[in-house]
């Protein structure tokens, strides 16, 4: 075998051998007992997709009984939509960026050796169409079944198997070929990008259809005809996808058979004179970010993430002025608003929600179930600072920064604006004015006690020449532990406790100053804890 | 170095260990060992890897709290009276990790800053990072720097401050000769401003050419060579 085909075949199967392992399947057993256990496996999974599917595909078909138009039209309307928006996305993406995706050994391996680049370019091709196609057949085979489903309804039948299998590979056969096609068609434009004369021009590709595309969908009814002769296949393939009966079927699939056919010769003309390194090149430090993303290190990927949107260089940021330990606040407001991602803002988000859950949810039961997530989540926003800064323990330690205040001014920004979300709930909420006014001054307390009593455990656990270890993000800093968390529940929830007693039993106005005195104490303490475990960390 | 930080002990060494122990576990890194340095000295540490050398500077540093001893830095002690003593005392690692949203003259700045140094930083800073040739790329972030280039950085992290004792591990192992020389000249500038330093190294060139007084670390012990 050659030995690209080597490789490649064995990192796909070492690939699938993971996921298989992940649904119960060690595949490297080769046993008789596991062979007919793979007998069971297999109908098992089967059945439970097709379950599942099934579910969405009658969730699916009871929402389309709502709606005045055909279910058959909105079904194929929706999929034309996601199929020329996922042609779109590829399109940009491949006249950008190189399609052929190698990971850093990949550019050391083979990038510089004198292989046939046809066979590593229909190689990578393999390996990107299996991840690519799965969401394609899970869609489609969903929407047949809703399909089917509707049809069902509509007569008034009960659940046919046989209809719905039929189903699910008519739909298949024709978007198999129809994906393989469109993305042979779609990669071998992106092999263009590679060859050695730079094509500007394909990068201004996707704005022109774009463009075209808006123009003739705008001018449909001005011209009728050319609106048609472009919509016709479109149309053709989908509605061939979830028809009935042969005619529409065989139409959608020869289309869709000349459309592999086409796309896979583009591919084979294209592909002999693409740079590899060029592709490598552009393509590593993305290779490198999704395989952490599929081991499930996310540290590791959102540090890659961040590496690559930070660019080469900035200009100085002025935010950076005050002397003294209040530069560190200074230095986190830098990190922050260069490091902002959709995933801050939905933890934000989330803490607000928990928040209003609060406040505003029935029951005290709920409330301290909220109250113990919010905890924690406001745990875990606070000390985000600190596991970042603690991976760059030889530049932290040895400011010169009492460990107590260092602590604040590490916490201090996630922790200006979680106070803000709690306070705005608290004045939203329906309490008395004094409960309203109680909540407000121990929300900062709550929000603190929670950050150190986290810190205190992530401090607790930390060492020094494990932390000091060439790492790239903070890998080699310890996670929140059990401890920690029942530590910062604990904190928020006592306190948090008493407030709702008082808001049942508003005679007991003591409770209210004991609660507020007890949670000054619980952010006194653990902040004292958390300095402690900074300075000892052995 | 500025002369505003005073040393509280005059009369005993800039730097003083004393029964300073460490261990991972059951594994001894360091035996108990006193280890005094005056102002104006230079000592350098060899030994073979693994001896031991980076775990006593990263215990000097106070970096990695000592399993028994105690470290005097110009008559304050490291861990009781820490931010007096860490004011004086300037530690670089062989392998010095950076932030990744700050580029390498905000780390400077930042430095500078927390030092209650920022006074004369620009023309400071432009000095320095055109001596050690890391001007042009100043606006980088140090993540996208070569292992020598971080190294200097860390070097200036140092330099752009006042202290009264540099610690440093390795400083030569990745630069080039024209830094290394550089370096050299820094450190012997900052020795006659009366700094106490500190450095492990295997470079011979820099062992004979420098040091005042050099030890032997073996087995977490230190020897007089």
């Amino acid at each position: 075998m050659h030995p690209i085909w080597t490789l490649y075949s064995r990192r796909i199967f070492s690939r699938l051998a993971f996921w298989l392992s992940a649904l119960g399947f060690n595949a490297r057993d080769r046993s008789l007992t596991n062979r007919i256990y793979l007998v069971y496996f297999i109908i098992f999974w089967a059945v439970w997709v097709g379950a599942v599917f099934a579910l969405f595909a009658s969730t699916l078909a009871g929402g389309l009984q709502h709606v005045s138009t055909p279910a058959f039209q909105v079904i194929s309307t929706s999929f034309q939509i996601i199929l020329l928006g996922w042609v779109m996305i590829q399109l940009w993406s491949v006249t950008h960026r190189s399609p052929f995706s190698f990971s850093e050994e990949d550019a050391y391996l083979i990038c510089q050796m004198p292989v046939n680049r046809r066979r590593v370019g229909f190689v990578l091709y393999l390996q990107g169409w299996l991840s690519s196609m799965l969401p394609f057949l899970a869609g489609v085979t969903v929407l047949a079944f809703t399909v089917e489903e509707v049809s069902l309804l509509q007569a008034q039948e009960s659940f046919v198997l046989g209809r719905y299998i039929l189903s699910s590979f008519r739909g298949a056969s024709i978007i198999l070929p129809l994906h393989s096609g469109l993305l042979g068609l779609l990669w071998a434009l992106g092999a263009l990008r590679l060859y050695p004369r730079p094509r500007q021009w394909l990068g201004f590709i996707p704005l022109g259809v774009l463009l075209l595309g808006a123009t003739v969908f705008g001018l449909r009814a001005h011209v009728p005809l050319l609106y048609s002769i472009l919509h016709f296949p479109l149309q053709l393939v989908v509605d061939a996808t979830f028809a009935t009966g042969a005619g529409p079927w065989l139409a959608g699939f020869t289309f869709a058979l000349l459309l592999l056919i086409l796309g896979m010769l583009s591919l084979f003309l294209a592909t002999p004179h693409i740079s590899l390194a060029q592709a490598a090149r552009e393509t590593s430090l993305r290779a490198s970010i999704h395989s952490a993303r599929d081991l499930g290190v996310h540290i590791l990927t959102d540090a890659m993430r961040l590496r690559k949107c930070l660019g080469i260089e900035r200009t100085p940021s002025c935010l950076l002025s005050t002397p003294g330990a209040a530069v560190l606040f200074e230095k986190d407001e830098v990190q922050t608003r260069r490091s902002l991602t959709i995933g801050f803002f939905l933890h934000l988000a989330w803490i607000f929600g928990l928040c209003l859950g609060m406040f505003f949810s029935p029951g005290w039961q709920v409330k301290l179930i909220l109250g113990a997530i919010w905890a924690l989540a406001v745990g875990l926003l606070l000390t985000r600072r600190l596991r970042s800064d603690l991976a760059r323990w030889w530049i932290l330690r040895s400011l010169p920064v009492k460990a107590t205040t260092l602590l604040r001014l590490e916490i201090r920004l996630p922790w200006t604006l979680v106070v803000w979300i709690g306070w705005l709930c608290a004045f939203g909420s329906p309490a008395q004015l004094g409960l309203k006014l109680l909540a407000v001054a121990m929300i900062p307390f709550l929000a603190a006690s929670a950050g150190f009593a986290v810190a205190s455990d992530i401090l607790g656990r930390c060492q020094a020449r494990t932390i000091m270890s060439p790492s790239i993000a903070e890998e080699n800093i310890p996670t929140l532990d059990i401890k920690g968390a029942l530590l910062s529940i604990a904190c928020v929830l006592v306190p948090y406790g008493m407030l709702l007693t008082l808001a049942a039993h508003p005679a007991q106005a003591e409770l209210g100053i004991i609660a507020l005195a007890l949670s000054i104490a619980l952010t006194w303490l653990t902040h004292r804890s958390a300095g402690y475990a900074f300075t000892n960390v052995r | 170095m500025i002369p505003e930080l005073d040393n509280r002990s005059p009369g005993q060494g800039m730097l003083t260990a004393t029964r300073l122990s460490h261990k991972y576990g059951n594994f001894t890194a360091l035996a108990p060992l006193d280890l005094s340095i005056d102002s104006g000295e230079l000592v350098i540490i060899e030994g073979p890897n693994g001896s031991g050398k980076s775990t006593l500077l990263l215990c000097l540093s106070g970096l990695l709290r000592p399993t028994a001893g105690a470290i005097d830095v110009a008559g304050y002690d490291l861990f009781l009276e820490e931010q007096e003593a860490r004011r004086r005392l300037a530690f670089v690692p062989d392998v010095p990790r950076f932030y990744v949203e700050l580029t390498a003259w905000e780390h400077l700045h930042f430095i500078a800053l927390a030092y209650g140094a920022a006074q004369g930083f620009a023309s400071k800073v432009e000095t320095l990072l055109k001596e050690f040739g890391l001007w042009e790329a100043r606006n980088m972030f140090p993540h996208l720097y070569s292992r020598g280039m971080s190294l200097k950085l860390g070097v200036l992290f140092a330099l752009i401050r006042p202290f009264q004792v540099l610690l440093l591990d390795e400083p030569t192992s990745a630069m080039d000769f024209d830094s290394s020389q550089l370096l050299v000249h820094h450190l012997k500038e900052l020795r006659n401003q009366g700094a106490a330093i500190l450095l492990t190294t295997h470079d011979p060139e820099l062992k004979n050419g420098l040091a005042d007084r050099v030890l032997r670390m073996e087995n977490g012990r230190l020897t007089p060579v």
